[in-house]
């Protein structure tokens, strides 16, 4: 290896000879083994003098005049200044500083080295080039065993997140979110891209069990950034671009001739398979192409049943000029703008440091009226208070705002713009036009009207064709003219204090409070469409749902010689609450108007409170030898209050070790994580909910308890190699094996043993094993 | 240095008793949900009895229809009622609402059929939980014994009418075999409310009829021996089950057992000369409409299921929507329309059959019992006096013959309507006893036309040697029906006695038909491996 980096040496050094004075020779080695270190620069201090070491790791220097102090280095050791004595050996110490990235982790920080379960960092700055407004989607690709995927290209929206396959079918698939070391329950497209500093994605039970109940799908960890020592620095990060449609509609028929005529044929063909004969069919079908079948003649000065020649089946020639040139498949779309500001300032002294920030996204969709917007800043500082003490806070705002039409894969209704735009023929318009002559119609306001494909007017009178597809149904006019708008409030806070009590024992104080309130408003107008037969419809929903965690940990750490242990005990509680609202009515006054103040009948109105509660005692011991050999280990103990109190503690543990050899570390771990990831709150007990007879309400049985229901289980097994070959190539190899036991599903039962017709039931199996390769290659690399 | 050490011990101290404090509190987990009670706060006061008792009744007026969690009358909201009548042929189907039932076109997924197994057990789970609530109710002194006695009544009142609905539809009559050992439907009669006790149920299967039949008689005695003979208001009286509803339903069933000393003696307790029943006061009203125009405030009504404006079978359900020119989906058939004992003159052609065109210009005959239209607030009716009339005088002609007690009993009912001295009965007008009953029979699809209750004579008269309805001539069966689309203008001629038969364009099957009982839905027999085993055959 060392031999292979002598021609890597010569990208940092001349070498220059200079007329010899004094010549002196020696050896550099590792410190570590003995061997030869072959390329190391030798340097003459202060000049720029210098040599580097042969394959032998043997070095001669001539030294000009009294200066007789050498600067050995080399990549990956700790650089050393000696006095030239003659034959001399130099003992190159590896910079384990230098090597040891530090890692973020459950309840604290390692280094890369000492880590024995497998993670992958992903940094800020790769997050922000995404150009997404919500980070899960700059994760598409990036790490190996997360799958991303995105149901809707709706701005903001969040991508489903799956490390290492499926790990539940009822309870949540979705991993842990910890920001700055603690459970965010909010959307992740709160948080500035840019804000953060590491994304680090925890895989196996050696990273997980220490989240126990709710490490079963992984934990993703989030640091945001935080002031530095130094001068201060202000950035202003400016982007704007333009979100577009990448993948175009699959190739339907756009030209209206060509669909005339596809339409005919598959008429006349019909008729033909019903018994008429094959003149006769095409005659009929021609005559009544538009009148009995398709109802929209595009083409202007061709009498509707001129359209097709019933002897070739081929458009009439004269078809040329369109009486309106709307289309379908185009107009829906846009270019959306995106605009991103974000100004941060960050800095600090011996003793305080801290990092603030502005943001500000605005991020339209390609789909009229879809947006979504960020607004917010942030705040963090740490501040030494003497040298036992140290408090930081970290608390920031978001507003976001979101407006979402119906555009998600899989949905099928017409309002699916998606949906619409592929199924609707080019003949038909969006908007609303005179058949016969293609002026178009307008409204009393003078606006032009939307067409529903029926109530059509042939020279200003009125006539009896409809669309042949989705009557009473135009879903641009429903992205008009309907809302549906969240807006969110996003608080997020967090305090932390650190205690040294003793020189090796910290105490770590963790404190976090996070608010989001939602305010949904889902109006479908009176004026035309779904929404005409109720005169109009909303929906309000009002949501405040708050988190709070409080966690407190004791860190022991201790070097005795070649050993090296810590150990970390701590209790960690969380607290969450949710007051829902929702109310809907219906007969809306004015139609541009979705407030309930403007509305006649009340048609639903509910609110609801619930809670959940955690309670967790966690450990984990940590011991290596000479940096070589790791093990670690933890255990967990939590309590979800979701459980009867019989079932409702589960144990969590981790093993794990590596062995580091060189550049080559291999590593194992074995251990268990829970999922307590299913909907409502003390599921154990029979719940009944009020039903109402319009005055009087009475209970009826809504939940079956499941008295036995406890966490689901997952078994985690890995094995997992890292390699670096010449500073340039890293391999990151891992085989897992994840065993989920005892997953929670809705059983069915028979209805006639009465409503509900199912229970929770711990009972299926699930496993996942994969590999997982990661191979990076720095091609090009000038330092 | 020394303030040092008291500040480390001071620190330690703070976090080991942080950690403790912490460790101890476990009661923090134990949430309780602030919308939803559990189910001993179901019963916990007299006023929480009540409102579960009342529960009761909105579950048997309805349930959730499978799919779309509307709620559309099933059971006894309107869809025992719809369901009843389009099994038979007394009621005809105009659009495709009805049209599976109608033609008997249905499988083991047919929504309605689904429907009506689910919603009705839905009920009888939720009257289980009732009856140990108001039990255990009794047991922590919030009710009096008494108390707890005559909510129990009423909870097992609905529940036996909840057995007897399924019986009709899932299983075959009384007679199919002697003793009635044939299989019936599950019988629950626990609240359903632990895994345990579904897997139990579960391997329980069906019931004999018998065994249903006579659970039902015990849950109807108990009624009538715990239950009120009147309440505070007219309206309690009928929407509530009272003494005289139970022994009215004990009636019925007796008479679909086919024990007819039975059935006289519980019509004796509620029928006298005098017109004017012993228990509970019940009379027929002046008029064959009173039942209808006053349906929450009448003297006949004996039990009906209340709706109202805000809380009924809704817009895809109601009677007032489903049986008249507001959604025009079920209208009277001319079978029972042309029929000769259903004279041109009988009031009930005036006062409850409405003639409307509204639908397509059609020429179609509805019924005009439900009169609420859009409003949909007819109370569903469940029993009327004058049915406990003429069961009484079938069972008494089969009994002691051609009776003048069995005629006056027929001509309480039919005299109200047929006003004019020579077309009312005598003992004269009968040669035999046979022919009385036939009578009674059609004065029955006459008087209780749109009510619901012809499937149900089709199913108990089935293995009647005599009163049997055919389908096939000569064969016990389901009749012919009248399809929509042939009937015109001149189908219809008031008593003519005449059906023209080029009309009758749905076929008639008979008994042994598998399509003469309801399947097991898919939905039970998916998750119930032992009723999938005990499907009906043929399903």
């Amino acid at each position: 290896m060392r031999k292979l980096t002598f021609l890597l040496a010569l990208l940092f050094v001349g070498v220059s000879v200079v007329l010899a004075q004094t010549t002196y020779s020696g050896k550099v080695v590792s410190a570590e083994d003995g061997e030869p270190i072959v390329g190391a620069t030798v340097m003459v201090k202060g000049t720029t003098t210098g040599t580097i070491t042969n394959v032998n790791g043997n070095f001669t220097i001539a030294l000009p005049g009294n200066n007789r102090t050498l600067v050995i280095t080399y990549v990956g050791m700790k650089s050393m200044e000696v006095q030239a004595t003659q034959n001399m050996v130099v003992r190159l110490e590896a910079d384990t500083e230098v090597l040891d990235e530090v890692l973020v982790v459950a309840y604290g920080t390692t280094t890369k080295q000492s880590f024995t379960g497998a993670a992958v960092t992903v940094k800020g700055e790769k997050l922000s080039k995404g150009e997404t407004s919500n980070i899960t989607k700059s994760l598409e690709g990036a790490i190996a065993g997360v799958q991303i995927s995105s149901s809707t290209g709706q701005p903001g929206s969040s991508a489903a997140i799956r490390i290492r396959g499926l790990g539940s079918v009822s309870a949540s698939q979705s991993p842990l979110i910890v920001v700055d070391g603690v459970p965010y329950e909010g959307s992740l497209n709160t948080i500035a891209p840019q804000d953060i500093e590491t994304l680090n994605v925890l895989k196996d039970a050696a990273a997980n069990s220490m989240y126990g109940a709710r490490g079963s799908n992984g934990v993703i960890l989030i640091t945001t950034k935080k002031g530095v020592k130094g001068e201060t620095k202000v950035s202003l990060d400016a982007r704007f671009g333009l979100n577009s449609r990448a993948v175009p509609a699959y190739n339907v028929i756009t030209d209206p001739g060509d669909y005339y005529e596809m339409s005919y044929e598959a008429i006349r063909n019909s008729y033909v398979s019903g018994g008429v004969g094959y003149l006769e069919a095409s005659k009929m079908t021609a005559n009544t192409l538009i009148s009995d079948h398709l109802g929209y003649n595009i083409f202007a000065n061709i009498a509707d049943d001129q359209l097709i020649d019933p002897i070739t089946g081929n458009l009439n020639p004269n078809a040329t000029t369109r009486k309106w040139n709307d289309s379908w498949l185009t107009d829906p779309f846009r270019n959306g703008v995106k605009q991103e500001y974000n100004l941060s300032v960050q800095g600090g002294n011996d003793k305080t440091s801290a990092y603030m920030s502005a943001f500000y996204l605005s991020d339209q969709g390609y789909v009229v009226n879809s947006d979504f917007s960020r607004l917010g800043a942030r705040v963090k500082i740490d501040q030494t208070v003497n040298d036992k003490i140290k408090l930081g806070m970290n608390v920031a705002y978001a507003k976001t705002t979101s407006n979402s039409p119906i555009a998600s894969e899989g949905d099928l209704t017409f309002s699916n713009i998606f949906n619409f735009s592929m199924n609707a023929a080019p003949i038909y318009p969006i908007y609303k036009y005179d058949l016969a002559t293609g002026a178009p119609i307008r409204d009393a306001n003078g606006v032009q009207m939307y067409d529903f494909g029926s109530g059509n007017f042939a020279n200003g009178a009125s006539i009896s064709n409809t669309r042949a597809y989705a009557g009473e149904q135009n879903p641009m006019y429903k992205l008009s003219y309907d809302s549906n708008e969240t807006i969110n409030d996003n608080i997020s806070s967090r305090v932390y204090g650190e205690i040294q009590l003793f020189k090796d024992l910290k105490l770590t104080l963790n404190g976090a409070y996070d608010v989001f309130n939602t305010v949904i408003t889902d109006y479908t107008n009176p004026l035309q469409g779904d929404g005409k037969t109720y005169g109009g419809i909303g929906y309000k929903t009002s949501q405040r749902y708050e988190a709070l965690n409080l966690n407190q940990l004791l860190n022991y750490n201790k070097k005795f010689g070649l050993h090296d242990v810590s150990v970390l005990v701590g209790h960690e509680s969380k607290s969450d609450n949710i007051w829902f609202l929702e109310g809907s009515k219906m007969n809306f006054y004015n139609p541009y108007n979705p407030e309930f103040s403007n509305a006649g009948a009340t048609s639903g109105l509910t609110s609801y409170t619930a809670g959940y509660r955690l309670e967790g005692y966690l450990s984990r011991a940590e011991y290596n030898y000479n940096d070589k050999y790791y093990v670690s280990a933890s255990f967990r103990r939590d309590a979800s209050s979701k459980f009867a109190p019989a079932v409702r503690w589960g144990n969590f543990w981790s093993v794990g070790g590596s062995w580091r050899i060189k550049d080559l570390r291999l590593r194992a771990s074995y251990g268990t994580q829970g999922n307590d990831g299913i909907p409502g709150t003390t599921l154990y007990m029979d719940q009944y909910t009020m039903t109402s007879d319009g005055t009087n309400v009475s209970p009826t049985l809504s939940y079956r308890g499941a008295p036995d229901l406890t966490w689901e289980k997952s078994n985690n097994f890995n094995v997992g190699i890292d390699l670096s070959l010449m500073e340039r190539i890293s391999l990151v190899a891992d085989f897992f094996v994840k065993e989920t036991k005892d997953m929670i599903y809705q059983k069915p039962l028979p209805p006639s043993k009465g409503t509900p017709t199912w229970i929770w039931d711990n009972q299926i199996d699930m496993k996942n094993t994969g590999f997982e390769i990661e191979l990076g290659v720095d091609l090009i690399k000038t330092r | 240095m020394k303030r040092n050490k008291l500040f480390q011990i001071a620190g330690i101290g703070l976090i080991t008793s942080a950690l403790f404090f912490a460790s101890c509190n476990e009661e923090v987990l134990d949430l309780m949900p602030k919308d939803t009670v559990g189910y001993e706060d179901a019963f916990n006061t007299p006023a929480m009895c009540e409102l579960s008792m009342v529960g009761c009744y909105d579950a048997a007026q309805s349930g959730y229809y499978p799919g779309n969690n509307q709620r559309r009358g099933y059971p006894f909201g309107a869809a025992s009622i719809e369901q009843g009548d389009m099994r038979g042929e007394d009621m005809l189907n105009v659009q495709a609402f009805f049209a599976i039932t109608y033609g008997s076109t249905y499988g083991t997924s047919s929504p309605n059929g689904q429907a009506h197994w689910e919603c009705t057990y839905q009920m009888i789970n939720k009257i289980n939980i009732c009856i140990e609530g108001f039990q255990l109710a009794a047991s922590k002194n919030i009710l009096t014994a008494e108390q707890a006695k005559a909510y129990e009544a009423e909870a097992k009142f609905l529940r036996a009418l909840g057995y007897h609905e399924l019986l009709i539809h899932f299983a075959r009559p009384y007679a199919d075999t002697p003793g009635a050992t044939h299989p019936g439907v599950p019988l629950n009669l626990v609240p359903i409310n632990s895994i345990e006790k579904v897997e139990a149920a579960k391997s329980a299967g069906r019931a004999s009829v018998k065994q249903v039949y006579d659970q039902i008689l015990l849950d109807l005695d108990y009624a009538e021996a715990n239950l009120p003979a009147t309440r505070t208001s007219k309206a309690l009286s009928i929407s509530r089950a009272t003494k005289g509803a139970a022994i009215g339903l004990k009636a019925r069933v007796y008479q679909h057992i086919g024990d007819q000393p039975k059935v006289i003696s519980e019509s004796a307790k509620i029928v006298n000369a005098s017109g004017e029943s012993p228990i509970g006061g019940y009379k027929l009203t002046t008029e064959p409409s009173g039942p209808f125009t006053a349906n929450n405030n009448n003297t006949e009504s004996m039990f009906s299921i209340e709706n109202s404006e805000l809380d009924n079978a809704t817009v895809n359900g109601s009677l007032s929507q489903f049986y008249t020119s507001v959604r025009s989906l079920v209208c009277i058939s001319p079978i029972i329309f042309n029929e000769k004992q259903w004279l041109a003159t009988d009031k009930r052609r005036t006062q409850l059959v409405a003639y409307s065109n509204a639908y397509s210009a059609r020429h179609l005959y509805w019924v005009d019992k439900y009169k609420a239209r859009e409003k949909m607030s007819d109370w569903t009716p469940i029993l009327r006096y004058a049915e406990v009339l003429l069961t009484y005088a079938e069972a008494e002609a089969r009994v002691n013959g051609k009776t003048q007690l069995a005629v006056d009993l027929l001509n309480k009912v039919r005299n109200r309507s047929v006003t004019a001295a020579a077309d009312q009965f005598t003992l004269a007008s009968f040669t035999t006893a046979d022919d009385l009953i036939k009578a009674i029979l059609m004065e029955r699809r006459i008087e209780l036309v749109g009510e619901g209750r012809r499937w149900a004579d089709i199913h108990r008269l089935a293995k009647d040697p005599k009163f049997f309805v055919a389908g096939n001539p000569g064969v016990s069966g389901v009749p012919a029906k009248v399809a929509t689309g042939n009937v015109a203008a001149n189908s219809w001629n008031a008593a003519s006695g005449v059906v023209d038969a080029a009309i009758l364009k749905i076929a008639p099957y008979d008994y042994a038909d598998k399509r003469y009982v309801f399947p097991l839905p898919d939905s039970e027999t998916a998750t119930n491996p032992k009723l999938k085993e005990q499907q009906n055959p043929g399903w």
